[in-house]
């Protein structure tokens, strides 16, 4: 899916308190995000610092034709929340905009009440149901996919300095999604003696717990996950990442085994 | 008429002609051949060619050589800079530990998602055979695998080393039966030396040659002699 909007980056937290002083900026009811209407072009503040663009039902290359016109107000906008004591520049933060990349992030602000409480009933749905209408074998890419997706962007949300840092990256992002518990064990590496293999258990796995024997791994969503972390923040894509103990093979937990492979 | 596949020229000389364009898009293409009959070179040739003249991006699993060795033996052979491809990530090659098909798969999705691979050679595939329980197994694997690739922009090369040095219609191979296209390399004894010769047994939806051509392996690579026949 392409966005069909212009996002910039303030590249810092807002504070709600000082966008609410900013006027024209109107708080969203129930959600902390602030919107302003320009004619039918929309802008929205995120309190991560993102700023996005666009006007319902116009494609990206009709966007660009209204922000030639009103860009000066999004500039406006910017000098605004400048004027509150934040410290970036203006112009370059305006010649940075650019299209926007489709997310599934979930922003802060935009679930105020529920924020990523999970539903794991849906949760597995969501994933099991490929199975019904897909092949196998795809319907575990898709899944691999979702999890890559993910595993990449922590190190993007984290910034963690070392593996360590990311394993427990992955670890605060399983508490906060609550889709499982996890907890890892490090071991050096035998044959490459600068890496550590990795093993992450995971309890209450919300895609697994439950299931019955199948005799098969079927968190493929989690092994994604821990590879496509790793491979980030390693910048290396020859990462193995092995599911050995789900409730698909008889076990009542998760269990992974995360090592990089020579070339 | 249906609207034509687009093709992917392999940069063969002799061969895209053969092929009427080149190898089908997002299709997939089996080379196989005794020892020594020129599989890796023909692999890497697509996908150097693949680089060096078309802009894609290739991806070489190599389950039998080490890169390094791979990478030493084609600078020794042929004088392509292949070096500056693998520099700027035009051409990855990589192996995968003791042939685990879920990581195998992880890293071709990877590669094809993420780092925009367009061309995916896998040497040889008969390995991955080899470390797989049962030949059911193998084949759900690799159609499995196959239709996976065939959804992702890119089209994927797999050698399979053969025994015999001619061949006859017994020893067709599963995956003979499972891929688009099967391309042969021969190398004959004729008298006192070897010739190599190249056919195109199969390809699905392409009017190809029939007939067996003589190649040569030369500094610049394979090229296919398609006014001589054999
Ligand atoms: N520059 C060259 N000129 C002629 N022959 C070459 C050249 N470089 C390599 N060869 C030959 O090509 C063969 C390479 O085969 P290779 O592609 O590794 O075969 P396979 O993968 O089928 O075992 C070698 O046996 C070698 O004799
Ligand atoms: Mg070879």
């Amino acid at each position: 899916m392409q966005a069909q909007a212009y996002v910039y980056h303030i590249g810092m937290h807002l504070d709600p308190k000082k966008l609410s002083k900013i006027s024209g900026l109107k708080k969203v009811d129930g959600l902390e995000l602030f919107e302003k209407s320009i004619g039918n072009l929309r802008i929205q503040v995120f309190l991560n610092g993102e700023i996005r663009a666009f006007v319902p039902g116009k494609t990206i290359n009709e966007l660009k034709e209204v922000l030639i016109v009103s860009g000066v107000k999004i500039v406006e906008l910017l000098e605004e929340i400048k004027k509150q004591g934040y410290k970036f520049d203006v112009e370059e933060v305006f010649k940075n905009g650019h299209q926007m990349d489709f997310t599934y992030e979930t922003p802060e602000g935009t679930r105020v009440k529920l924020k990523n409480e999970v539903a794991a009933d849906l949760l597995k749905e969501l994933i099991y149901s490929a199975h019904d209408i897909m092949p196998e074998f795809q319907a575990e890419r898709n899944s691999v996919q979702a999890g890559e997706n993910i595993g990449r962007r922590l190190v993007r949300i984290y910034k963690p300095k070392n593996t360590d840092e990311l394993a427990d990256a992955i670890v605060k992002y399983f508490k906060e999604q609550k889709i499982g518990i996890v907890t890892y064990k490090t071991k050096k590496d035998e044959k490459e003696s600068n890496m550590k293999m990795y093993t992450f258990r995971v309890d209450e796995c919300a895609v697994a717990s439950g299931i019955p024997l199948v005799n098969k791994p079927v968190c493929h969503i989690t092994r994604g996950l821990i590879r496509g972390a790793f491979c980030q923040f390693l910048e290396l894509e020859n990462v193995a990442v092995k599911e050995t103990k789900c409730w698909g093979l008889g076990d009542t937990y998760c269990e992974f085994l995360m090592k990089v492979f020579p070339k | 008429m249906k609207e034509k596949i687009p093709r992917v020229p392999t940069g063969i000389k002799g061969l895209d002609e053969m092929l009427g364009g080149g190898l089908l898009k997002k299709r997939h293409v089996l080379v196989t051949g005794g020892p020594g009959s020129g599989k890796t070179t023909f692999a890497m040739q697509f996908l150097y060619n693949g680089a060096e003249k078309f802009g894609d991006k290739g991806l070489f699993i190599s389950l039998e050589e080490k890169s390094e060795k791979l990478v030493e033996n084609l600078s020794q052979g042929f004088n392509w800079d292949l070096e500056k491809h693998l520099r700027e990530g035009n051409i990855v090659i990589t192996t995968v530990d003791k042939f685990d098909w879920d990581t195998l798969t992880d890293m071709l999705q990877s590669y094809v998602t993420r780092h925009k691979v367009r061309r995916v050679v896998i040497d040889p595939l008969t390995i991955l055979r080899l470390n797989t329980r049962d030949t059911f197994e193998f084949r759900r694997k690799l159609i499995g695998l196959l239709g996976f690739l065939e959804n992702l922009d890119c089209t994927v090369l797999l050698t399979s080393e053969s025994q015999s040095l001619t061949r006859e219609a017994s020893t067709y191979t599963l995956e003979e039966f499972v891929v688009d296209g099967v391309i042969v390399l021969y190398n004959i004894p004729v008298r006192n030396e070897r010739r190599r010769a190249l056919e195109i047994v199969k390809m699905r939806g392409v009017a190809h040659s029939n007939n067996i051509y003589p190649f040569k392996i030369t500094p610049k690579g394979i090229v296919v002699y398609q006014e001589e026949i054999i």
